[in-house]
């Protein structure tokens, strides 16, 4: 792996492995972690021996059939009229994460999830199952989809206090929360595109988990909006507010952070050409491949430099030991770690990055890998990494401590913790012991 | 009995063990056992648990039957053991291995399990010479391990078999054979049934025992009776110590928590009916001074009333429970919970404008209370929801209806009010509160409005309930359905006497409860396979597993009560059609 080279053309040109610059099982776990959840054995081989582009294009098109697929993982949320209680939503979308065939797509609902912050607290579970099934529809489509949709979401209006709209009483809040948190960001707008923006929302009710569009309170005059002037409603705000490039800034920024590292603020020269390239046709999937394929992401600055979520840490356990879990616990105990689905702390998301980490966290993230591969208790013995190194041929000793080390990261343990995994992958409990070593190793808390 | 060793799981010892079990040798009984009889004065006092049958062939029957065998999953290895087993026998013993069974167990089977996995079996039947023939076997299959692996010695007069290098060891005496895997327990015997030993270490000169053995019922096909540390592991009575610092389940168990235990007392009967259709188990040993709940202990020749009976019942609870009593004790049955209590009398306070609970709300109704559950039958005009859950109802009886009526409607339709008001912040459609008549009584009930809902066979959850209150005369019926207030009130005509003894009743019908198993299948599957990370086809077995059990069970009636200074758990199973079809 080599360092970044610096220049933004070199930087986003697609990997080519050869040479010095070889496509290793490291590479390949990497690019699984960012793009998904991590990788199971034997997806983890497979990406291997396909090689980086066939791997990223695996990923931004599954061959699996997802509507098969969908449709058992949607029969876990409810009916189609009756939705389960929240924590079991909860579980109900770990369960998709952990046996998704189409992880990107999962991943880029958890970040839509967090760039809106819907939380579900104080709305209905059938609001809340809506929005994040609007959000994995339009997920890697074109972001200005997603946001015509979002504005017209229930759940997105009453997280941002738009429930009601009067066109006598503009709803300010809302408009400066469609501006500033879902769109163009702090900095980019106006007093009076707030003003305008409210206006272009009136006659918009939530009622009942329904939009209601009130025609005698649709403000139908003039408005200008991010300096465009005309009769716009919230549909001409999104696609006014996604036409922009102080959008695509933003969007193409929050996806280097998702994406390729969260330490420090990339140059605006560096992400000029991926900037120009969304701004021109809102390709979130697009976007997508350029930066998961590029020399960058493939390069040392990139590696191992974002913190893992809870819900990464704990999905991506769970693949690798190709194994469900009491999702509805599991659940529990993510959100433990600070990470409650469907209820983000705020409309800004989670903070993310070093965020996540402190003593007191670390401890509990320890305590959680113990729990969750444990022989007994509440997962039930689910993930087993003497069965899994057995099934692969490598039962115990040496052999298994490297499956394992291979397995989870990626063989990135020093000398001296390898010589220690090795003596302890004796037996079942040792194995337990081995996995639980690793799991709770700073090398498997980065993604 | 105090030997630390687990019995030997070789095929040979198997059949061993398999053939002991059922091996008789003629003789004279220095402790004579009529036959038939619990050869109780016989077992070591250690015993923690024993099973008698006096007419193994009802078990037999009940265990041989298809619709049993076909549901117990069987491997492969102790398929094929079995099968080994079954040949060797055949050709030993010149009839069907089923056969062979019905006879060698002719006269009476005992199975007693002690501390450290010590177990002795005892064995009786009447015909001699097949008796023999079977023992031949039984010791020429001791020496399929070698010639030296059957050793023979005395005790007293007896002469005791040494198998398996030590593994089994058996004695012929008198009608019986009695075999064990420890040689100082099988010792032991012997020395209780000659005399050499005091019978006060046997289980006939343990009182407790006695009690237990008396709670069988006469003519059972067989008994399973379970000592004080076997029913101390039982897992409901490990809940029952952790939930008994709950209100409401002190309540439905009618204990004082705060009363000692003595569990060392405590004795299981677990008999089966002589024609197999029937499980029973009877818990009992427990003295009620200290320990019974006053709010709970019937006056002398009251109890509970017999649980009412509506259509599609899944089940009933019958209690007799004194909940003016029950409240005024709360500072003494929950000493640490005081401010909960006080909050939720402060909040009742709300619900009967500022009542008091314990004097003018609880006083006001009667001991016998009755719960019911059951299957809902759905108005085609409203729809059917996705999930569908049964009906429940409580029946009270009360003191003045004519002054308390009044106060339980305003306080029911302040409740009412109280949900819709939670729903609507909610955003959620709410109740409709109306009037209905059925019955020369008209009630009060409220109900969600199906207008405008786009698929009427997957509704809401929310249209499983339609609450009900009704004031019929001296009853008062809290539903979930009017359907089910409806089939109460019918079933309130019929005056009912109380059973004296009982203070509580449950009855559950296996094919109602079945049947909303079935309904809810994918729902539970779902559930299971979210809740325990299963997969379908895991979740899917489990169910079936399920499925069975409660297609196995027709009616499950639970009794508790006291009977002669006794307080007494009494468990009916009634096996459902699907075996006696078979038969």
């Amino acid at each position: 792996m080599t360092a970044f080279p610096g220049d933004p053309v070199t930087a986003w040109a697609p990997y080519r492995p050869g040479g010095n610059r070889p496509w290793t099982l490291k590479l390949a776990g990497h690019l699984l972690r960012r793009a998904g959840f991590g990788g199971s054995w034997g997806e983890l081989q497979q990406a291997l021996a396909d090689g980086p582009a066939r791997t990223l294009e695996r990923l931004l098109r599954p061959q699996a059939d997802l509507a098969a697929f969908n449709r058992e993982a949607d029969g876990f949320e409810g009916d189609g009229q009756n939705f389960q209680a929240l924590e079991e939503l909860r579980g109900s979308w770990l369960r998709r994460m952990i046996a998704t065939p189409d992880p990107l797509r999962e991943k880029m609902t958890l970040f839509w999830h967090g760039w809106f912050g819907v939380s579900a607290g104080r709305q209905t579970p059938a609001l809340a199952v809506t929005h994040v099934r609007m959000l994995r529809a339009h997920a890697l489509g074109r972001f200005d989809d997603l946001l015509s949709a979002a504005v017209r979401d229930p759940a997105v209006i009453l997280a941002a206090g738009g429930k009601d709209n009067y066109k006598a009483r503009p709803n300010l809040p809302l408009a400066q929360q469609m501006l500033a948190g879902y769109t163009v960001g702090e900095g980019q707008f106006t007093e009076r595109d707030v003003q305008e923006t409210a206006r272009a929302f009136a006659g918009l009710f939530v009622r009942g988990d329904q939009l209601r569009e009130t025609p005698h309170e649709r403000d139908e005059g003039a408005k200008t909006i991010l300096g465009q002037a005309g009769c716009w409603t919230e549909r001409d705000f999104a696609r006014i507010a996604a036409g922009g490039p102080a959008l695509a800034r933003r969007v193409v920024a929050e996806l280097y952070r998702w994406w390729i590292g969260e330490e420090g603020e990339p140059s605006a020269e560096l992400l000029a050409p991926l900037v120009r390239s969304f701004a021109a046709d809102r390709d979130i999937g697009k976007l997508a491949g350029i930066m998961l394929g590029s020399n960058l992401f493939f390069s040392e600055a990139a590696f191992r430099c974002r913190v893992k979520s809870p819900v990464e840490l704990a999905a991506g356990l769970c693949r690798a030991f190709e194994s469900q879990v009491p999702a509805v616990r599991l659940g529990r105990d993510v959100a433990d770690l600070g990470q409650e689905l469907y209820n983000p702390p705020t409309v800004a998301g989670w903070a993310g990055g070093r965020a996540w980490i402190n003593p007191a966290s670390l401890a509990r993230r320890a305590r959680f890998a113990e729990l969750v591969l444990a022989g007994a208790g509440p997962y039930e013995n689910r993930l087993a990494p003497a069965s899994l190194a057995k099934k692969y041929g490598r039962p115990e000793g040496t052999a298994a401590a490297d499956f394992l080390s291979e397995l989870l990261v990626q063989g990135e343990v020093s000398p001296g913790m390898r010589s220690l995994l090795s003596a302890a992958a004796v037996g079942e409990a040792g194995l337990r012991r081995v996995a639980t070593l690793i799991a709770a190793s700073p090398e498997y808390q980065l993604a | 009995m105090i030997v630390n060793r687990a019995l030997p799981l070789s095929a040979a010892a198997c059949l061993v063990a398999w053939l002991g079990a059922w091996t008789v040798v003629l003789g004279e009984l220095a402790t004579p056992v009529p036959p038939g009889e619990l050869p109780d004065a016989w077992l070591p006092s250690e015993a923690v648990a024993v099973l008698h049958s006096s007419k193994p062939g009802t078990v037999l029957d009940l265990l041989l039957d298809p619709a049993v065998t076909s549901q117990v999953p069987v491997g492969k290895a102790p398929a094929a053991v079995m099968t080994g087993v079954a040949r060797y026998l055949e050709s030993q013993l010149g009839c069907d291995w089923k056969t062979a069974l019905r006879r060698l167990t002719r006269r009476g089977f005992t199975f007693a399990a002690g501390p450290g996995g010590a177990t002795v079996m005892i064995a009786q039947a009447d015909d001699a010479a097949f008796l023999v023939k079977v023992n031949d076997a039984f010791v020429q299959a001791g020496r399929w391990g070698g010639p030296s692996n059957v050793s023979q010695t005395a005790h007293g007069e007896t002469a005791c078999w040494t198998i398996d290098g030590g593994k089994e060891y058996h004695a012929l005496a008198g009608d019986a054979l009695i075999l064990s895997n420890r040689l100082e327990v099988l010792h032991h015997v012997l020395d209780l049934r000659s005399g050499a030993a005091s019978p006060s270490e046997s289980l006939a000169g343990l009182p407790d025992f006695q009690t237990a053995k008396k709670a069988a019922r006469a003519g059972a096909g067989a008994v399973l009776f379970a000592g004080p540390e076997l029913v101390k592991a039982l897992p409901i009575s490990k809940r029952k110590t952790q939930a008994e610092q709950q209100p409401l389940v002190v309540l439905l168990l009618g204990r004082n928590p705060q009363a000692s235990q003595n569990p060392e007392q405590e004795w299981l009967a677990l008999d089966l009916d002589a024609d197999g259709r029937a499980l029973s188990a009877r818990v009992t040993g427990e003295k009620l001074a200290g320990r019974a709940a006053a709010f709970a202990a019937p006056q002398a020749g009251d109890g509970v009333l017999p649980n009412l009976s509506v259509p599609r019942q899944i089940a009933g609870l019958s209690l007799w429970r004194d909940l003016h009593g029950f409240y005024a004790a709360k500072d003494a049955l929950f000493p640490e919970r005081t401010s909960a209590l006080i909050l939720f009398e402060n909040l009742m306070g709300i619900y009967f404008s500022g009542r008091d609970l314990t004097e003018d709300v609880l006083g006001a109704l009667d001991p016998h209370v009755r719960l019911v559950v059951a299957e809902q039958a759905y108005d085609p005009a409203i729809g059917t929801p996705a999930l569908k859950l049964p009906g429940f109802a409580a029946v009270f009886r009360m003191r003045e209806p004519e002054k308390f009526g009044p106060v339980i409607e305003e306080a029911w339709q302040k409740a009412i009010g109280l949900v819709n008001i939670t729903r609507g912040q909610k955003a959620q459609p709410g109740l409709v509160i109306d009037k209905r008549d059925y019955g020369g009584v008209r009630y009060s009930f409220a109900s969600f409005s199906a207008a405008g809902e786009p698929d009427k066979t997957k509704l809401d959850s929310r249209f499983n309930f339609q609450p009900a209150l009704v004031r019929d005369g001296e009853f008062l019926i809290i539903g979930s359905t009017t359907q089910l207030a409806d089939d109460l009130i019918d079933a309130l005509r019929n005056p009912l006497k109380p059973v004296a003894g009982s203070n509580a009743v449950i009855e559950v019908d296996g094919a109602r409860l079945a049947t909303i198993v079935a309904e809810n299948r994918e729902s539970i599957i779902k559930g299971n396979m979210l809740k325990k990370g299963q997969e379908r086809a895991a979740a899917e077995k489990d169910l079936g597993q399920l499925m069975t059990v409660v297609k196995l069970l027709e009616q499950a009636t639970l009794r508790t009560g006291e009977a002669a200074s006794q307080r007494f758990v009494d468990l009916r199973l009634e096996l459902g059609p699907m075996l006696r079809g078979n038969r």
